[in-house]
Formats: structure tokens, sequence, C-alpha cells
């Protein structure tokens, strides 16, 4: 006989996945397409400490196991715009009632539309295990261990990340950065209800006609999103103009053919955004130096 | 923590009635509202989530129920289309999609209908581009969507007040 568990908080959900084999289910919008009849669920989406969104002084906190949906209706915290864009973008509504950012991260899909925008603002993912109690203490009631990992870093490849099964993500950390210029662009068969054939994300900050902060992040293009930080730190300290850069991506950018489009398709389009974007980031660089 | 299986069952409420479910609590909803529930008003057109003829309101929201895996659902309410029927709001949305000539198969209706009230309920006055948006996740190979459209405006103005 099959269990499923319905936990009520984070502790019990993380002593569950300690003690058994069990499948978190978040949205269940990619678990449901092929369901196993014999998988253990563990349900999250009751969590009270996955639902949160707040911010810090650094960081906007998202709960994993908030969806698309309140994530684009809630008020409390005005959070990138580019990511409720990409949200936004997402399936179509009675997929984004279901799915949740904590989700699209955990089934590591190349074309997960968060992915991008993600990667670009420099998120972060905060994963919680039990740790074993400690013997000789009084208290015998396991604490809650915590790891902090650069979403770059989690990410290993298509549907793989460095998740130990015993740890449930619980939050996405986003910096708080001031970008005065972001972009992103999802490009699908059409406009709803479909899946990338590619997707740039691109934010900068620029003060005072100076290029503080950049980040390209390219989907659907490789394994996993595509960022280049020796590129970009060429482009910020000025030893790449906007034709150079989209040259050094041309070498770079690997796509392939699949069922969605062609490797020179996506090619093509990847550089031809990111020229784009470029170009408004240089436009604002100039703008800022005559100012000054 | 609450544990379920075929034992335990599943409680939810069902078109307003309380009911248990006693299908593994991985089965889709869509599976479990068909086959244990007898409600065939809500369709199969992919079990993928990507046609919306399975979809239903769960505590007022739209979902494909194919993607939803009944254990998931324990204590919540659920609206199919059956339940449905019996509001004011569906007489509205009856006569103007026939009005409209909005069902012709008939297959997406269901799923067309509740994706209506979903999209209503949050813009009672939509414009043709949020009608479009509301019924992006639904699929309909014969009215081509522009009745679907029309048909959608004219609710909204027949049934002001209502939503
Ligand atoms: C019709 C359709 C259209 C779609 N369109 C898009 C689209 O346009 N863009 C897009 O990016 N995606 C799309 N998707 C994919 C999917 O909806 C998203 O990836 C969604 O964000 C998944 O979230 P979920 O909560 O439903 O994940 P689930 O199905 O619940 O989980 C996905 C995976 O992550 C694991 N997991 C979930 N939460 C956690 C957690 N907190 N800790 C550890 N592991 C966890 C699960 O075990 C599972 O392996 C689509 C899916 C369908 C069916
Ligand atoms: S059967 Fe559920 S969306 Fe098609
Ligand atoms: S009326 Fe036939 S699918 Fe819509």
């Amino acid at each position: 006989m099959v269990n499923a568990y319905v936990p009520a908080d984070l502790g019990e959900a993380l002593r569950l996945l300690q003690e058994k084999t069990v499948i978190p289910y978040a949205g269940g919008t990619d678990i449901m397409v092929h369901p196993q009849a014999e998988a253990a669920y563990l349900f999250l989406r009751q969590l009270p400490e996955l639902n949160q969104i707040c911010t810090t002084d650094q960081y906007f906190v998202i709960g994993s196991a908030v969806t698309y949906q309140a994530l684009l209706t809630q008020t409390a915290v005005r959070l990138p715009d580019i990511l409720l864009q990409a949200c936004r973008q997402v399936a179509a509504p009675p997929i984004r009632n279901l799915g949740t950012l904590g989700g699209n991260i955990c089934n590591a899909s190349p074309a997960g539309d968060t992915l991008p925008v993600l990667y670009a603002l420099d998120a972060s993912v905060r994963l919680a295990r039990l740790e074993p109690a400690v013997r000789d203490c009084q208290n015998l009631t396991p604490t809650i261990g915590y790891r902090i990992l650069p979403l770059r870093q989690f990410i290993q490849g298509v549907r793989r990340t460095c998740r130990r099964p015993e740890e449930l993500l619980i939050e996405i950390l986003i910096p708080q950065t001031h970008d005065t210029l972001t972009y992103y662009e999802k490009i699908a068969s059409r406009k709803a209800q479909a899946i990338a054939k590619l997707s740039f994300a691109g934010a900068a900050s620029v003060s005072q006609g100076q290029l503080q902060r950049l980040a390209l992040a390219f989907g659907s293009v490789g394994v996993t999103v595509v960022r280049d930080s020796l590129i970009e730190a060429k482009i910020i300290n000025g030893s790449y103009d906007p034709e150079a850069a989209v040259q050094a991506y041309a070498a770079l950018l690997r796509p392939i053919t699949d069922q969605r489009s062609t490797a020179s398709y996506r090619k093509t389009v990847c550089l031809n955004l990111a020229r784009d974007f470029l170009t408004a980031v240089q436009a604002q660089v100039t703008a800022g130096r005559r100012g000054r | 923590m609450q544990i379920i299986n075929v034992q335990t069952g599943i409680p939810f409420i069902l078109n307003d009635r309380p009911v248990r479910s006693l299908s593994a609590p991985g089965t889709r909803l869509l599976d479990v509202l068909r086959q244990e529930f007898h409600l065939t008003g809500t369709k199969c057109g992919c079990k993928e989530g990507e046609c919306g003829a399975c979809a239903v309101l769960i505590n007022g929201r739209l979902v494909t129920s194919c993607l939803v895996a009944v254990g998931s659902i324990a204590h919540q309410a659920v609206l199919t289309i059956e339940g449905y029927r019996k509001t004011e709001r569906f007489a509205v949305l009856d006569e103007a999609f026939a009005e409209m000539a909005a069902v012709q198969c008939g297959f997406c209706t269901p799923g067309m209908v509740l994706a209506t009230e979903a999209l209503l309920s949050e813009h009672p006055h939509p414009s043709p581009e949020e009608i479009r948006q509301g019924l992006s996740g639904n699929l309909c190979r014969c009215t081509g969507y522009q009745a679907l459209v029309q048909a959608v405006s004219t609710a909204a103005q027949k049934g002001a007040g209502l939503w």
C-alpha cells in the first residue's frame, strides 16, 4: 500500500525525508506528466515555511512553494520586474495556479523559464535538512541545518541538481541589486502554453556613465543556463564593445537542434537579443557620461 | 503529520458535498472524478496539462485536474462543471456560449466555461486581450476562438453584477 504524506511543518517534512524514500511534490506540474503509481509523495504546498515572500536587508526571499500566480498577485514585496515578466509567460493560468518557483528550479530543465532570470539576478537557493540529534544533549529535538548555494552551482545539468536526498529547497534568495536596465525575451511557437525555443535575460546597472554590474543569461541553448563571467568582465572593463561581445558569445553558444527548434535559429536569435541588449546598455552608459 | 493511503481515503469537498476518495494518493484527480465519482463532464484530452479539457476549480482557482494528485487536495473544495451548472452564473454563460456559437463538438466546453468563471471572478469586465489570456490554457479544435472571445464578452455584459 502506497502512502502519501501531508506534513504540518518543515520539521516534520525533513524528518520524513530522512527516514523514508519519498518524492517532494510541490505543484505537481512536472511530476504528474509522468506519474509513478508506486511513488510515495511528500506534499509541500501547505507548509507555511515554504509559502512566504519577504525582504531582508540584502535579499528578496521567496518560499520555494509559492506558485507563479501567488507571486504575480502578491503586493507585499516589490519583486524585480524581470522575474514577474518571466512568470507571466510560464504556461497558462491553470498551470500558473499550481506550478512553483522551487519546482522550476529542482526540475532543472534547460528550458525552465525562470532560470535565465534567476541566473542573471545572481540568485541563490537555501536548502534545509535535519541535523542528527546530538547524543549527550538534554534536548533531543534535532535541529534544522541550512546551506545556501548560488543557483549556478546548485543546478548541475539536465534535470540534475546537487540536492541531497534528505534536503528540501526552502527559499530562493535574490540580491536586491539596483539594475537600471533589464531585458527579458522568451521565444516560443505561441504566446501561451509553449516551452521556450530559447530565452534571454539581461540585467545591467549603470551609474553616472559607469557600468557597474552586467549579466547576460541564455536559456535552452545548453544543458544548463549559459552565463559567462569572463565575457561580462571584459564588457564591463571596456575591452569588448557590443559587437566584440557578440562575437565572443557566438564562439561560446553551442545549441542543438531538436523538436522545438534548430541550432542555427537558436544561435542567431540569441546573438541578436544579446546585441540589442548590449546596445541599450551602451546607450545608457553614453547618456550617463554626457550628463556628468 | 497526516498519512494518507487507500485505507484512510482522501476527504475533500466535491461540488459542495463532503466526499472521500479511495483511490491511491498519486491518482490523477481527473481519473478520480471520472471513474470513481462518475462525473464525466470533466474531459480527458491529453493528460499532460496542455489542453485544458480537464479543468476544474479548486478553492476557486482554475487547475488542470490531470496534473493534480488526489492526495494533494485533502480537505479542499473542488468544483466541476456538474456543480457549476446549478449556478446563476452558469445560466448566463450557457446562453452566451449558445448565442455566439461558441460550442461546436463541445469537448472543450466544460473547461472553457470554468476558465471563463475563473476569469470573470478576477476581471468582471475583461478586455479581449484579457479574455484570450484567461482562456490561453484551453484548446478548442472547432470554433477558431473568436466565437469564444465573443461569448465571454457577451456574458460579461449580460451578467454584469453577477461577478
Ligand atoms: C502544460 C505545461 C506547460 C508548461 N509550461 C512551462 C513553461 O512555459 N515554462 C516553464 O518553465 N515550465 C513549464 N512547465 C513545467 C512546470 O510547470 C514548471 O517547471 C513548474 O515550475 C514546476 O513546478 P511544480 O511546483 O509544479 O513542480 P513539481 O512537479 O511539484 O516538482 C518538480 C520537481 O522538483 C522537485 N521539487 C519540487 N519542489 C521541491 C522542493 N521544495 N525541494 C526539493 N525538491 C523539490 C520534485 O520532486 C520534482 O522532481 C509546463 C508544464 C506543463 C505540464
Ligand atoms: S487532459 Fe488535462 S490538460 Fe489535457
Ligand atoms: S467545440 Fe470542439 S473542441 Fe471546442
